[in-house]
């Protein structure tokens, strides 16, 4: 006997069906405040900085409006500087430590997250909110203090293993290579509950069941992260990711707190060379310069993601 | 069973390792004001001293600044979500007119350095006469916030198939109720972080606040953080008392946002 | 259903902001209120500033004085901006190295006409005065000065059989072994930590007079690497790895705290600030009646060391609507009573030789005596560069740790001088 199968009735056609300017005026509508608050907000100061770096622009300036065009004048002399070149070598390797160790951090501590019985999940983001809330600026100052010569805990502590000696009084922050170190430590250590917190919100998206039907088929462990929570975590973790290059090479307190930069501008990222630039010789026009500098530089290494962001369709 | 005994003792070695400096700095506030460096570390602060305290919380404007502060960040994070997360869900459920344009360009704003567009962003407000207005920093604020909440949700939206949505749609749901009912709750762990962004980077801002507000009335709480390093040189007691009292906000917003909106966090997935 | 609580809230909020947005008035917008910007760590913010205003309103009793304390940390940026913005504060107290970038910028009234009625301004110290000077005219009142002395552990000079502090710098050296005797390797006969270029500086000033000087065009040149400069910064070396710690070769005085260091007993000697005693003896009372002072020594008997006299200006904002006023507190900060408040209240050096008061505690009448011989700093908007750049502090402890003078002096005079001829000359 053949069974007539029919749609259910509908009284009336889908929603999704009808003409394409309902959603597209909802779409619009939900996407106009964000347009509208930046557009306002950040147009102008974005034209204006574009227009800081063709100007010879400084304190006096700041007073009276009066400011030279010297057009390309700021950006080729940043770019004809030799301290710029090492600074942004620097910042390259700074910035991929740093990135690599937080990804890596990050995810480890999600993958951990997710296998904790509920007590110790709620325990260990407490832990990672605390670091997080910790103010970068007090961070950085605790951070000098633990590794002090003669106050400092860290110095006490590896003092006591009797390893490497009677460490109180060394000065890690006073040579070049310890002293990244120490910052490129305090960097990571500030970054990774963001990293974490969110990958493990993407992880928790994750059905279940996905992981219980790899399993029946073998795939645990490894190859269950390499075929099911890699792919599906590949949007957030592009955007955490490029989030975080993004900051570590404009990254200031940090480095500034601890070492100023030095010794002998040994420590100087992108971010101290652009404040030594722009407020310290109060020579705002070049700061702009390096600004723009800075995006150019990011939005190369964004240039992938960005190129695919920009074809039809495409989800990162 | 056994396993996850496992993962918890590592993640309790982990929580230890990681809150150490912040345990150092909250251990250390509770050190009688004088006793607070010494070349023999005391772990455990004995007698507990309110001392450090009362000296940091002694500051005439401290009440008013916090005021600024919570009014400020509060503001910029209940704007930013409404107005970020409307946007990320149109972004990646919608084409529209403008679409990957709006999208590049929320990458590229993303990288100006911060510091960079303070002065072009003086100039502008006081050419409008709107310099010493609190209400100006929320906007400042929402510069580099929405453009990271709507980017990062994004991605958060992105991994949520539409199907979901789009049954409800059919059992007869509008479109926005769809979104509201159906995808939000889904959101819930991403938006928990973004907010808790969104609240650290106002509360933590220290330049525009100052540079931006004239008026010693309508300074906010990393001015007097910064007020115990002083040319004479730190008072490290105080403000390392300063700094814990400083960075409680956060954790009680973090608290009251995790119970509200969370479902992921403590449950593991939730999937129809 | 979120949503809307959402939206709600978010109203709320924006609303209750505007409420307090609308109280908001910037500088002295109010004809009847003066502001008055003062930095943290002086006058501004003890109890002594509230003389100044009541010897202001003597004269006008009905204007209210609005005090103002500011952070020091991106003073700069926030002066310049707040002097041009359209509400500026009336009077303005700015760091002596400082000063030269606002009158650079026009962001200060001319004074000059208002000098003479200043209390003793022909006997304002110097270096002081200099810094508010622009061109030839006065653009800033000197507000207080301060400079560094060595306070020493009279318990432990007597100990190790000094009679009379030193009084050349070889003498500090041999003293400082004769005080290291029997004692750990951190302690440092006197505490000089590498980055203390108020401490590094002056050796070399001794040897070679100013390092940067500014010719007849007002052309700066930096000469560190003159034969006298960099022997100069040899026996800076010397004596800073004779006297202090190795460890202290790379700190500043603030990690670890100099006066946590010598309040532990881990040095005899110290060259600190006028409120720095103090602090030591928070950090540790039983050495009350142990402390003593002295200026610090140069290479002959003859002739201390010249020191560097810093501290405060004061100036009024050119764009401040209420000229005349603001002068009037002005004149009320540099006059000889207020003067002499801070110097006995608050251990600041008066801006005139003759305010000191004959009951000035014994630190302050020997740093008015260490004055006598005082180097000023280079009277440059660049010099508050070289200040955030933190470049001295980079040098001298560079040069504590071992580098070689003459080579080290040749990159600081590519670089100073560059940067005092190119900041804030055009």
């Amino acid at each position: 006997m053949a069974v007539l199968t029919r749609q259910p009735e509908r009284t009336r056609p889908p929603r999704t069906r009808v003409h394409r300017s309902r959603p597209r005026t909802l779409a619009i509508g939900m996407v106009a405040p964000a347009v509208v608050v930046l557009v306002a907000i950040l147009g102008y100061p974005l034209g204006r900085l574009i227009v800081l770096a063709l100007q010879e622009y400084g304190s006096r300036a700041v007073f009276t409006g009066d400011a030279p065009f010297v057009g390309l004048a700021n950006i080729t002399g940043v770019l004809g500087d030799g301290a710029f070149w090492a600074v942004l070598a620097r910042t390259v390797l700074f910035a991929a430590v740093v990135v690599v160790a937080l990804m890596l951090g990050g995810l480890g501590l999600s993958h951990l997250l997710s296998r904790v019985s509920g007590w110790a999940r709620l325990a260990t983001t407490v832990c990672l909110v605390l670091v997080w809330a910790m103010p970068m600026v007090a961070a950085a100052l605790m951070w000098q203090w633990l590794f002090q010569p003669q106050y400092g805990v860290v110095n006490w502590m590896v003092s006591q293993l009797h390893v490497f000696g009677d460490q109180t009084a060394s000065d890690w922050l006073a040579h070049p290579t310890s002293g990244m170190v120490l910052i490129m430590l305090l960097v990571v250590w500030k970054g990774l509950p963001f990293v974490a917190m969110t990958l493990y919100a993407a992880q928790s998206q994750i059905p279940a069941e996905l992981y219980e039907a790899a399993g029946l088929d073998g795939a645990t462990g490894l190859a269950a992260f390499r075929t099911i929570t890699a792919p599906l975590l590949r949007p957030v973790l592009t955007v955490v990711a490029l989030l975080e290059i993004i900051w570590s090479v404009n990254s200031f307190t940090p480095i500034w707190v601890l070492t100023q930069g030095g010794p002998n501008g040994q420590t100087t990222t992108l971010g101290v060379y652009s404040f030594l630039t722009a407020f310290a010789r109060t020579d705002y026009g070049v700061g702009a310069a390096i600004a723009l500098l800075t995006v150019l530089l990011l939005a190369a290494v964004a240039a992938a993601y960005v190129r695919r962001l920009t074809r039809q369709g495409e989800l990162a | 069973m056994r396993r996850r005994a496992g993962y918890n003792a590592i993640a309790m070695v982990c929580c230890a390792v990681l809150i150490f400096p912040v345990y150092w700095m909250v251990a250390t506030a509770f050190k009688q004001p004088g006793r607070v460096m010494e070349s023999r570390p005391r772990f455990f602060p004995w007698p507990i001293s309110l001392g450090n305290f009362r000296h940091a919380l002694s500051t005439a404007d401290f009440g008013g600044y916090a005021t600024n502060s919570v009014l400020i960040a509060l503001s910029t994070v209940v704007i930013s979500m409404v107005v970020g997360l409307s946007a990320s869900i149109a972004l990646s459920r919608f084409r529209f007119p403008g679409r990957r344009a709006f999208q590049v360009l929320l990458v590229l704003v993303q990288m100006v350095p911060g510091a960079a567009i303070l002065i072009p962003m003086y100039l502008m407000f006081r050419s409008l006469g709107l310099l010493d207005l609190p209400p100006v920093l929320v906007l400042t604020h929402l510069t580099f916030v929405l453009p990271f909440t709507i980017w990062t949700m994004r991605a958060f939206v992105d991994a949520v198939p539409p199907d979901l949505e789009q049954a409800a749609m059919v059992d007869g749901c509008g479109r926005l109720g769809a979104y509201v009912r159906i995808l939000l709750p889904l959101l819930a762990p991403g938006a928990v972080s973004t907010a808790i962004f969104a609240f650290i980077h106002a509360w933590d801002d220290y330049l525009f606040a100052y540079v931006l507000m004239t008026s010693q009335q309508h300074y906010t709480l990393p001015v007097w953080l910064v007020s115990f390093q002083t040319q004479e040189g730190v008072d490290y007691g105080a403000m390392i008392a300063a700094s814990t009292v400083f960075s409680l906000p956060v954790l009680v917003f973090f608290l009251l946002v995790q119970r509200k909106l969370v479902a992921g966090m403590t449950g593991g997935a939730v999937k129809g | 259903m979120r949503h809307r609580v959402r939206l709600i809230a978010a109203t709320a909020a924006a609303l209750a902001l505007a409420a307090t947005g609308c109280s908001g008035t910037g500088g002295g917008a109010d004809d009847k209120t003066l502001t008055v910007w003062m930095m943290t760590g002086g006058p501004g913010d003890s109890p002594v500033i509230a003389d100044a205003t009541k010897a202001f309103h003597r004269e006008h009793p009905d204007i209210t004085v609005d005090i103002q304390v500011q952070q020091w940390d991106n003073i700069v940026t926030k002066l310049t901006t707040a002097l041009a913005s359209g509400n500026p504060p009336d009077v303005v107290e700015m760091g002596n190295t400082q000063t030269p970038i606002q009158s650079y910028a026009g962001a200060l009234s001319d004074l000059s006409a208002a000098r003479s009625t200043f209390d003793d301004s022909t006997h304002w110290l110097g270096g002081l005065a200099a810094s508010g000077v622009r061109d030839g005219r006065t653009y800033a009142a000197p507000l207080y000065g301060g400079t560094k002395v060595v306070l020493y552990r009279t318990d432990m000079f007597a100990k190790a059989g000094i009679g009379a502090p030193p009084t050349t710098l070889d003498e500090l050296v041999t003293d400082c072994a004769k005080l290291r005797r029997g004692r750990p390797g951190t302690f440092s006969g006197m505490y000089l930590p590498g980055k203390y270029w108020f401490a590094g500086m002056p050796v070399v000033f001794g040897k070679a007079g100013p390092v940067a000087t500014r010719n007849a065009q007002g052309r700066w040149s930096s000469r560190m690497s003159s034969p006298d400069a960099v022997a100069g910064l040899r026996t800076w070396q010397r004596v800073q790895n004779a006297c202090s710690t190795t460890a202290s070769v790379g700190a500043d005085t603030n990690s670890p705290d100099q006066d946590q260091v010598f309040a532990d007993g881990k040095a005899a000697m110290a060259y600190v600030k006028a409120w720095e005693p103090a602090t030591v003896l928070e950090k540790n009372p039983k050495l009350a009646d142990k402390l003593g002072y002295f200026v610090m020594p140069g290479y002959r008997a003859s002739r201390t060391l010249p020191v560097i006299v810093a501290g405060s200006t004061v100036g009024v904002a050119a764009a401040s609507p209420h000229q005349d006023l603001a002068k009037a507190y002005v004149r009320a900060l540099t006059s000889r009573h207020f003067q002499q408040e801070l110097a006995t209240k608050l251990n600041l050096l008066p801006v005139s030789s003759t305010f000191l008061p004959a009951d000035a505690p014994e630190q302050l009448k020997v740093a008015a005596k260490a004055v006598r011989v005082s180097q000023p700093l280079p009277n440059a908007p660049g010099e508050a560069t070289l200040e955030t750049e933190r470049y001295n502090e980079q040098f001298f402890a560079k040069i504590a740790g071992g580098a070689d003078p003459a080579t080290a002096a040749k990159e600081y005079d590519r670089h100073v001088t560059d940067t005092l001829n190119t900041v804030g000359t055009k």
